[in-house]
């Protein structure tokens, strides 16, 4: 690999979702992988969406065990990877959440925290008594660092992530990330 | 010429009297250093917790510097609001963070103060919300001016952070 | 399953698809006879290669069974057609072939109607970076036309799925029994495409099917697309090498090539120390003073950065914590060539003074600490420092410090460690009384460069990250120099004999 490229390879698993969830409704959740200009998908899906979970008593875990594979290619490391989730109950937004895919290879249990946007308007308030949950058009947004002008939220949960990551040919380079613990 | 990728988020904001905090933050480096890509500085989402005092932001950042020497390693200096019901933002506090020196990955907390009035300015504080800024905010940087300062202790801001290195070995750089 | 994305157009593709019988080894032997004449069926499929069935000739033969435009055209192909005895055939994109087990069927309405949103959205050829582009600025309606774009992970999948009728005559009818060898699947817009079962390796895939007789298939699907002539392979990686030395070109013009070195025989080290917090301190508003304490063979460029204070910190909380964060930088420079060259290195130390200012702006002596900076070995460190602070005699000085404050009521602030003129055997600090007080936290991060360094990182760098200053010290400076010498004394002598060589 002389050619100044590096291989990231993730794999992995949604684990499960720890939110307040009553008995009887159910979740799904999509994710979707953001990363800068430089990066290149040479395998795997970059986004997916996964079963509709249902729960059963109140309180409970989430179970989805929703597979994530991707293969990125990249010549710089910015814009390193960035994971993005969203969580909907039936067709309802609960939260969205993201996080930098781990920098140190081997395998990695990431909990995410979900926020869910607030209305920020007075109409927007009153329509959350009749069920209206604000939603962000690009998630993706969260994962850039660029301001997302004052945008309310409240945290709601959190998310559990496994992810194997294996590097290649980043030592090559000349990049040091540290020892590995 | 050496490199340094700064990946990590800004994860949380706790101890703060309310609740929906922003954070404003933006990197404070020497003149040796320049920034190749990503953005020195931003703004974070408002956000809030039902359950606890815990301002999850989550807010990434990535940002590639190349520098010409080691002093004036990068800091991130921030700033947390307070935004309250009639859209005001409020100062709760001003901090720094260095970054670490070797690679690798860190959870780091940055200890947040603000300016801490007379008791006039706290009882007018306590009412009508506001309180005193700092009109100069370089008076943070400079470690010889702090003194003049009066400040109050307020949360912790708590950041995720990777540091990547690379070519500082070549310059008889011993980070680690 | 294997997912694969290519840039290259999807019409290269080429799958050669191998079937064969082959003889159960648990049945009988005359059904072994049978098979073993059979030879196997070769095909090369490109994408959206239409391969009639056998049930789909008979089917399209008869004109009264094609009502649509596609049956129609299936009908003039199938009649052009000659007959033969294959068993591979495709169902391709157009022929709407869905199987049950594709995307379980689910009875909730719920993912039915989330299932149409997402498949309803427009769905548009460029896929664009959105987020790290002029990122300036958010464009409300931008970002609304993004994301009707590019709708979340919505594919808009063509496919293809490559058959085997494995059916037997009863009689004069042919009863068929479909089986799907492949599935592949092809997003356009993202260059994508999934291949369900993955192409064969070695190991061939099994069909079995139960009947009267058992019988099992094997096939192979492999990937024959032609591949890439070497030269393409080679200018493309002539393109890709330009533009990652333009892309270096670039980055060097920014920064240049330079990077500040130490002058020779300096040992820099770049301490970034952070004073975090102070807690259990008596009084609130509490303010702390550092001073660094250089040694013989330290020194400093600056040295005002050598003492400072923090801003006056107020706290509300119990244990009266008060959050400091404050951040300062010293670059301190040992002078490795020492002519004695082998006494040991003597430490710098900081010391904090803890002190309380009031309203009434009376200052106490909160607390005294020290520690030695670490700069043997560069990292990060972190440390919890308790504090002490002497004890005021007799009841006079108590009322002293309640009313009046006390401040400063010693001479030399290295008393807490080792005193500066110190040089007698013992320490002896009986006869002082103190007090625990509170403690400060600080961290520190260590930088160490030199010039010497430089040569021996790159044949050891497996062990680098266990090494003392001293060590290093000894190796590179010391040996070094003596090597120099050496070297130098080669050289002259090689010279020395050269020139008597020519005279």
């Amino acid at each position: 690999m002389s050619d100044g490229t590096f291989l990231l390879s993730l794999s992995g698993q949604i684990d499960y979702i720890s939110i307040l969830a009553g008995a009887g409704s159910s979740w799904h959740c999509k994710y979707e992988f953001v990363a800068g200009p430089d990066w290149k998908i040479v395998g795997g899906l970059e986004a997916g969406l996964s079963q509709t979970a249902n729960v059963v008593s109140n309180g409970e875990d989430i179970v989805l065990n929703l597979p994530i594979d991707i293969v990125y290619k990249s010549t710089n490391l910015h814009g390193w990877p960035q994971i993005v989730l969203s969580v909907y109950s039936g067709i309802n937004l609960q939260g969205y959440g993201r996080s930098h895919i781990p920098l140190q290879p081997g395998l990695h249990k990431l909990n995410i925290s979900l926020s869910k946007p607030q209305p920020s308007s007075f109409l927007g308030y009153l329509g959350t008594f009749f069920g209206y949950q604000p939603e962000l058009l690009q998630p993706k947004m969260l994962a850039s660092t660029a301001g997302n002008n004052l945008i309310q939220m409240m945290s709601s949960g959190e998310v559990y992530v496994t992810i194997n990551n294996v590097f290649q040919g980043l030592n090559i380079l000349g990049y040091d990330i540290g020892r590995v613990n | 010429m050496a490199e340094i990728h700064i990946i990590g988020q800004i994860l949380s904001g706790k101890g703060f009297p309310k609740q929906n905090l922003f954070c404003k933050w933006s990197f404070q480096y020497g003149n040796n250093w320049k920034v190749i890509s990503g953005r020195k500085e931003g703004q974070t989402q408002v956000e809030s917790s039902e359950f606890d005092d815990n301002c999850k932001w989550c807010f990434p950042i990535d940002i590639h510097f190349a520098t010409r020497g080691i002093q004036g390693w990068p800091k991130i200096y921030i700033q947390v609001y307070h935004l309250d019901w009639l859209g005001r933002s409020q100062l709760f506090g001003y901090g720094f963070l260095t970054i670490p020196t070797s690679p690798g990955n860190y959870v780091l907390d940055c200890f947040t103060w603000r300016p801490f009035g007379s008791l006039r300015e706290r009882f007018i504080q306590f009412f009508m919300g506001g309180g005193p800024q700092l009109k100069y905010p370089d008076l943070v940087f400079s470690a010889s001016d702090r003194y003049k300062l009066n400040t109050e202790t307020m949360g912790i801001v708590t950041f995720e952070i990777n540091v990547i290195l690379r070519n500082f070995q070549k310059f008889g750089v011993e980070y680690m | 399953m294997a997912i694969y994305r290519s840039s290259d157009d999807i019409n290269n593709l080429r799958i050669r698809v191998k079937i064969r019988e082959v003889p159960d080894e648990s049945a009988h032997d005359e059904a072994k006879e049978v098979n073993e004449d059979i030879d196997g069926e070769t095909k090369m499929i490109d994408w959206q290669q239409k391969i009639y069935g056998k049930f789909e000739r008979e089917f399209y033969k008869d004109k009264k069974n094609c009502v649509t435009d596609l049956e129609k055209r299936y009908h003039q192909d199938v009649v052009n057609l000659i007959q033969n005895d294959d068993v591979l055939f495709t169902y391709v994109n157009e022929d709407e072939f869905s199987l049950v087990a594709e995307g379980c069927v689910s009875n909730s309405k719920i993912i039915t109607e989330l299932h149409k949103q997402v498949n309803n959205v427009l769905f548009m050829e460029d896929e664009q970076e959105f987020v790290f582009k002029n990122t300036d600025v958010f464009d409300f309606k931008e970002s609304l036309i993004h994301s009707l774009k590019n709708p979340f992970g919505s594919y808009n999948f063509e496919t293809m799925h490559i058959m085997a009728d494995l059916g037997e005559y009863v009689g004069d009818t042919w009863l068929k029994a479909e089986y799907i060898l492949c599935t592949i699947k092809y997003d356009r817009t993202q260059k994508l495409f999934i291949v369900f079962p993955d192409f064969t390796s070695f190991e061939p895939y099994y069909i079995q099917i139960q009947g009267d007789v058992r019988r099992i298939f094997q096939y192979y699907i492999e990937n024959a697309s032609e591949t890439v002539p070497i030269d393409a392979l080679l200018k493309e990686n002539e393109i890709v090498n330009k533009i990652a030395a333009y892309q270096a070109k670039l980055k060097l013009q920014k920064t240049g090539i330079n990077f500040d070195l130490p002058s020779k025989n300096k040992l820099n080290v770049y301490l970034f120390i952070e004073l975090l917090t102070a807690r259990k301190f008596e009084y609130n508003d509490i303010y702390v003073q550092y001073f660094i304490d250089l040694p013989k063979d330290w020194f400093c460029k600056d040295p005002s950065t050598l003492k400072g204070t923090t801003q006056t910190s107020h706290s509300s909380s119990d244990d009266n914590l008060s959050y400091l964060g404050f951040p300062f930088e010293i670059c301190l420079e040992y002078n490795i060539q020492d002519p004695a060259g082998t006494h040991l290195i003597k430490t710098p130390c900081i010391y904090f003074e803890v002190i309380s200012k009031d309203s009434w702006d009376r200052f106490r002596t909160e607390g005294l600490t020290y520690t030695i900076l670490p700069v043997a070995r560069p990292g990060s460190y972190r440390y919890n420092l308790h504090c002490l602070r002497i004890c005021p005699k007799g009841p006079y000085s108590n009322l002293r410090r309640f009313f009046i404050g006390d401040c400063s009521s010693y001479n030399d602030i290295t008393w807490t460690s080792v005193p500066e003129q110190f040089d007698s055997k013992v320490i002896n600090k009986y006869g002082t009384d103190t007090v625990g007080t509170g403690e400060i936290s600080i961290h520190i991060n260590v930088v160490h460069q030199s010039q010497n360094f430089m040569a021996d990182t790159r044949d050891e760098a497996s062990c680098k990250h266990d090494k003392f200053i001293l060590e290093n010290l000894n190796k590179s400076s010391l040996i070094k120099s003596i090597e120099q010498v050496v070297e130098a004394f080669k050289i002259a002598k090689r010279k020395m004999i050269e020139v008597r060589k020519n005279v």
